[in-house]
């Protein structure tokens, strides 16, 4: 007999941050930031430089530990949880001319999954697939170094969905790329939200705010703004003034949004 | 240019007869451990430059040193007859490689200048071992390596090292590509990068042992470096880059050993030279051909 209760997996959250903080010795990053994205929530990471954005990846990837507070990825300790995370990186720490296929960079998705390291078919059917996904399948067998900028995002996006997971974290999938490849990973995107998490940190509001549900706003806290609720005084106040930008077709409220207790 | 294509045909022609020569057993041991170490060099070493490690690998060979002066200093003063300075220096690489990948995984700050002092103490204590050991041992031919000293025992070690570390570095390939690639990345897919860290700076340190006696401590580190970089210019994957940084090797093995025999020059310091001659000609003619086109 099938039950019309919700089972358990389909409740517990994606990601849930219960009153976090986090320093660098005397410095404090991140103070009391709670919030909880639900599965299938797609949610980007905007503020300044500094205010915490990484930082907060970097726990949610239980690659940092909170000084106080609780994260839960998939309802368990990130250690465990990222298991099923597909993380891309914003800055590759490698050297530029290392020698690497595209297909075995993607692969590195799969690795950790067997006993001695030695790819299944399987290994290649799901990351030859996931980069059939990202349309860079014909770059397979070329050199990782010899691809742009923009192919080589799409790679790492691969990269990340050869993981099976549940949730994407993207750090800046824009950086670095040409305006035309800025729309076919807008569209990639898009898809993706379908059917995975998605937690993205991005620069480009006019780019994610047509693809996310909602804006968190991390600048040593973080406020959580719904798309709709975007306007020019929200996004100055986000980034503390100052701010040159260029209104894309994203709806904003009439009234505008206000924080009192921000900085 | 005739006459040195003569030369050197002649020269070859001499150091092949030498070769087979029952006097010479010596020569043909040294060729033997330079043919075996080419390869574990050019796997190790092409994880090495690929990681960027060679600072690590040469704080590992100098530590050598102390494991070689502490083994003869034990044979003379307390009679452990077993204890070789092959032994010792196993024994100092694969401590020196412990400790310093510890450092590196664990300290917070100031690695290069922890990295220095391990480097120069390893050596400083197998100096003063040396120095308190009677009978007539010069650190020079350790430092730099002397082709006299190999014995056939001493071969039996290097094959035995050899395929440890051959086997190994194979087998962990694809982990060792990912940890080398993008070390954050392996660690959140589940690999233990610390592990792998502290395996390849083992085998880096068997690797160092096994041309200890043939370019000695000082220049070792050359044959990791010069054969594996000299091949990054022609390769697209890792995998030729172990194959091509594996027949630079035994080029400049074989090359270096026959220039030693004919021209009466040291044959660490030969070997090195032909290897760092192939280095600088690519990047010279790299350089010229960027600048041309």
């Amino acid at each position: 007999m099938k039950t019309t209760e919700p089972t358990l997996s389909s409740v517990v959250p994606a990601i849930q941050c219960e009153q976090v903080s986090f320093s660098y010795g005397e410095l404090p990053i991140l103070t009391d930031v709670s919030f909880t994205i639900q599965k299938l929530d797609a949610v980007a990471l905007v503020g300044p430089n500094g205010g915490g954005k990484s930082t907060l990846l970097k726990l949610i990837l239980g690659l940092l530990t909170p000084q106080t507070g609780t994260i839960k990825v998939l309802g368990l300790p990130p250690q465990q949880g990222r298991q099923k995370i597909g993380y891309m990186p914003q800055h590759l720490q490698y050297d530029p001319s290392f020698p690497v296929s595209v297909m075995d960079v993607v692969l590195m998705g799969r690795a950790g999954s067997s006993g001695l390291g030695r790819y299944s078919a399987e290994d290649r059917r799901v990351s030859m697939q996931s980069m059939e996904e990202l349309s860079v399948a014909d770059l397979a067998s070329r050199s990782f170094n010899s691809l742009s900028g923009g192919q080589r995002q799409r790679i790492l996006i691969a990269r990340a969905l050869a993981c099976g997971p549940e949730i994407l974290l993207l750090d800046e999938p824009t950086a670095n790329v040409d305006p035309a490849a800025h729309l076919q990973l807008f569209e990639i995107l898009k898809q993706l939200t379908n059917r995975v998490t998605v937690l993205t940190v991005s620069h480009d509001l006019g780019f994610v705010s047509q693809v996310v549900n909602r804006v968190f706003c991390v600048n040593r806290q973080v406020k959580v703004h719904p798309t709709s609720e975007l306007t020019g005084e929200v996004i100055r106040e986000m980034y503390g003034g100052d701010v040159r930008m260029v209104r894309h077709d994203h709806c904003c409220s009439e009234l505008g949004h206000s924080h009192d207790d921000i900085l | 240019m005739t006459t040195a294509v003569l030369n050197w045909g002649t020269l070859m022609m001499t150091y092949f007869s030498a070769l087979t020569d029952p006097d010479m057993a010596f020569l043909r041991y040294a060729l033997f451990a330079g043919l075996l170490a080419a390869p574990a060099f050019g796997i190790i070493g092409t994880y090495v430059v690929a990681k960027r490690m060679t600072y690590l690998a040469g704080a590992i060979a100098h530590c050598v040193l102390g494991g070689i002066g502490a083994a003869l200093y034990c044979q003379f003063h307390y009679g452990l007859a077993w204890l070789t300075p092959m032994l010792g220096a196993i024994i100092a690489a694969i401590g020196a490689a412990l400790l310093i990948g510890l450092v590196s995984l664990r300290s917070r700050d100031r690695v290069d200048s922890v990295i220095g002092a391990i480097w120069v103490l390893g050596m400083a204590a197998g100096i003063i071992f040396i120095a308190k050991t009677p009978g007539y041992i010069d650190p020079m031919s350790y430092l730099f390596g002397n082709i006299l000293m190999i014995t056939g025992r001493d071969l039996l070690t290097i094959a035995l090292l050899d395929v440890i570390v051959i086997g190994l570095g194979l087998l962990s390939y694809n982990r060792m590509l990912a940890v080398c690639f993008d070390e954050e990345f392996a660690r959140l897919r589940g690999i233990r990068t610390e592990l792998y860290t502290l395996l390849l700076l083992c085998l880096t340190a068997l690797t160092i042992v096994l041309m200890v006696r043939v370019v000695g401590i000082v220049m070792v580190i050359a044959l990791f470096t010069l054969p594996a970089a000299t091949a990054s210019h022609f390769s697209s994957r890792i995998w030729q880059m172990m194959l091509l940084a594996t027949l630079l090797g035994l080029i400049s093995v074989t090359g270096g050993l026959a220039l030693s025999y004919g021209l009466d020059l040291p044959s660490g310091p030969a070997i090195v030279m032909l290897a760092g001659f192939f280095y600088l000609a690519v990047i010279v003619g790299k350089g010229l051909k960027s600048r041309l086109s």
